[in-house]
């Protein structure tokens, strides 16, 4: 069975999946990828279902070495990935050989960038998921961000075939663009005038932001009749307005409840957009309606699916590739034969 | 019918179930038996049911499910859904805790607040039964009304960094207990030696939304002797 050991890891890498799901009402947090559409790319270009574990990046990835020949896929954030010093693709399967050391260094754009490797990382799962809590202690590595002498068993599984998403369907934050929301139904009338404010507003995406919530900066907000409320639950991109006027948007380890009043909450297909932004980045928000969010998530999906379901099966037979040592004038040198796809890139 | 109930859709991914924004026992009674029935009878098609106070939101994957059929789904369950059906006993929890010594950092501080002795305040303490509203905040939280009037304290002003698992304290009007280890500004009382919340047990909390908590006070040798496992506590019968 494979593994990776871990030289170094960078400041959080976590093991994440899609999230812990069914036990919100007992205050776990749903955890899992920061942008879960980066990791399910990441899992199908490996051949693998989409929830399975990946490693997460955040702002720096870190040197992971292999000791099995396997498939991998680098999603999300461009943190100039390498292997063995030579610069590889994003978003396309890269067959890895054992005895490679894969590199990633600071997120040039974008802040969580996935590893999926074929199979997935084999940590227990803890109550349904493989995603780390770190607050909470549980899931991924004893709970905990990687370091280095870390080992993770992979899942054993054959050789997927080799995919390259085209840049159409590449989800990365190269344009400035408007993040949709859909404005809470609470009290929407009397909240009309706050909705607007908050469309109107020119926001940054403060330093204090993590995988729980980041926090906005711009023109403060101030609601009538006070911020606090008996606590609702809470979702994934739910726009809270604590009393100081400035939103916070609670993301994948946010509380299960909060006691802030809402804005409303941020469309899934627009998630992926959002997380990426670093600090400092600026941020315009436009109201939608939820018909629409949905059109535009199933849109995308469908998109994603035609390609997968469609690209041509190159399947990459016996990709392991072959060694032979060669003896020449006393001197011994391995080489190594491996089937290569038309466009696949040699490093 | 039950009482007035408002279902929204909040998004593709939440629909939310609101009733009157009142902190009651009974009307949260129905919150979590509504939740319940909700996860039972939409099972397929949700990904989880959470319960507060005076609210549920239903979450469902929207590539799935659509927010707004399910909506209408379950508006038509609930016009039929008859909570006094279900036969529902309410469990009632005994939870050890030590007010003594170590455990109970800032019992001087709030018995010198509340003007009492850290007696008068153990037994005020001990003495209600506190419904749990709902599990929040951390994994196996609970959020308990009914404390004592005499016993509200705002928050430390300086939050500690580490509060240990176990540990009981006050916040405001509120009383809980944490869970896990985490940073938090509560005053301190006291603590249990059981474990609350434990991903590996069938049940991973031990305290639900809908039970009703009563605090036991017990000696630093009974916290010990429960904590190693040398003397057993029967968390359902004193």
């Amino acid at each position: 069975m494979g593994s990776i050991h871990v030289v170094n890891a960078g400041g959080m890498v976590t093991v994440q999946d899609m999230g812990r799901y069914g036990y919100q009402s007992l205050g776990v947090p749903v955890s899992g990828a920061m942008d879960t559409n980066a990791l399910k790319i990441a899992n199908r270009l490996v051949g693998n279902d989409d929830g399975e574990a990946c490693l997460e990046f955040v702002m720096t990835g870190g040197q992971y070495h292999f000791s099995t020949d396997t498939a991998v896929a680098l999603t999300g954030a461009d943190m100039d990935f390498k292997v063995n010093d030579r610069t590889v693709p994003m978003y396309e399967t890269l067959y890895l050989h054992q005895g490679d050391e894969l590199t990633a260094n600071y997120a040039k754009m974008g802040v969580y960038a996935y590893m999926a490797v074929s199979g997935g990382i084999d940590v227990p799962k803890v109550l349904g998921s493989r995603s780390t809590f770190i607050r909470g202690r549980f899931g991924g590595v004893e709970g905990r961000a990687l370091r280095p002498g870390d080992q993770l068993p992979l899942i054993d599984t054959a050789m997927p075939k080799y995919l390259k998403m085209p840049n159409s369907l590449v989800k990365i934050p190269y344009e400035e663009r408007t993040v949709h929301f859909t404005p809470s139904s609470v009290d929407r009338e009397q909240c009309a005038s706050y909705h607007q404010l908050f469309q109107k507003n020119d926001y940054r995406i403060d330093a204090m932001s993590d995988r729980m919530g980041y926090r906005l900066s711009g023109d403060a907000i101030q609601m009538m009749g006070g911020n606090d409320m008996l606590s609702v639950p809470v979702g994934a991109g739910t726009i809270q307005l604590p009393g100081n006027g400035q939103p916070i948007v609670l993301l994948a380890d946010r509380q299960t409840t909060g006691g802030y009043r809402q804005l409303g909450q941020i469309w899934t297909s627009d998630m992926s957009y959002f997380v990426q932004q670093q600090a400092g980045s600026r941020i315009r928000f436009c109201a939608g309606a939820i018909s629409a969010a949905r059109a535009q998530l199933k849109a995308y999906e469908d998109a994603l699916t035609a390609f997968f379901s469609n690209s041509p099966s190159k399947k990459v037979k016996n990709a392991a590739p072959k060694r032979y040592r060669i003896t020449i004038a006393n001197k011994t040198y391995q080489v190594v034969v491996q089937p290569l796809n038309s466009d696949e890139s040699i490093f | 019918m039950m009482k007035k109930i408002e279902i929204m859709t909040e998004s593709e991914s939440m629909l939310l179930i609101r009733w009157q924004s009142v902190i009651d026992v009974s009307l949260n009674q129905q919150v979590h038996h509504t939740a319940q029935a909700i996860r039972t009878v939409f099972n397929e098609s949700i990904r989880d049911v959470i319960p507060a106070y005076h609210s549920i939101a239903v979450i469902v994957d929207p590539l799935e499910t659509s927010v707004s059929s399910l909506c209408d789904a379950v508006e038509a369950f609930l016009l039929t859904f008859d909570e006094v059906m279900i036969q529902h006993t309410i469990r009632k929890l005994y939870i050890p805790v030590c007010y003594e010594g170590d455990y109970a950092p800032d019992m001087d501080e709030l018995s010198q607040y509340a003007q009492m002795m850290p007696d008068e305040v153990v037994k005020r303490h001990t003495a209600p039964d506190y419904p749990v509203y709902m599990i929040g905040f951390l994994p196996g939280f609970p959020y308990l009304g009914g404390l004592d009037e005499k016993l509200h304290m705002p928050r430390k002003e300086r939050p500690r960094k580490a509060i240990a698992a176990g540990s009981v304290g006050i916040a405001g009007g509120q009383t809980g207990i944490y869970p896990l280890q985490s940073p938090g500004g509560w005053q301190l009382i006291g603590r249990t030696p059981i474990k609350l919340f434990d991903v590996a047990a069938l049940s991973p909390s031990c305290i639900h939304a809908g039970d009703v908590v009563r605090f036991v006070a017990i000696s630093e040798q009974d916290y010990d002797a429960i904590e190693k496992g040398k003397k057993r506590w029967d968390l359902y019968t004193l």
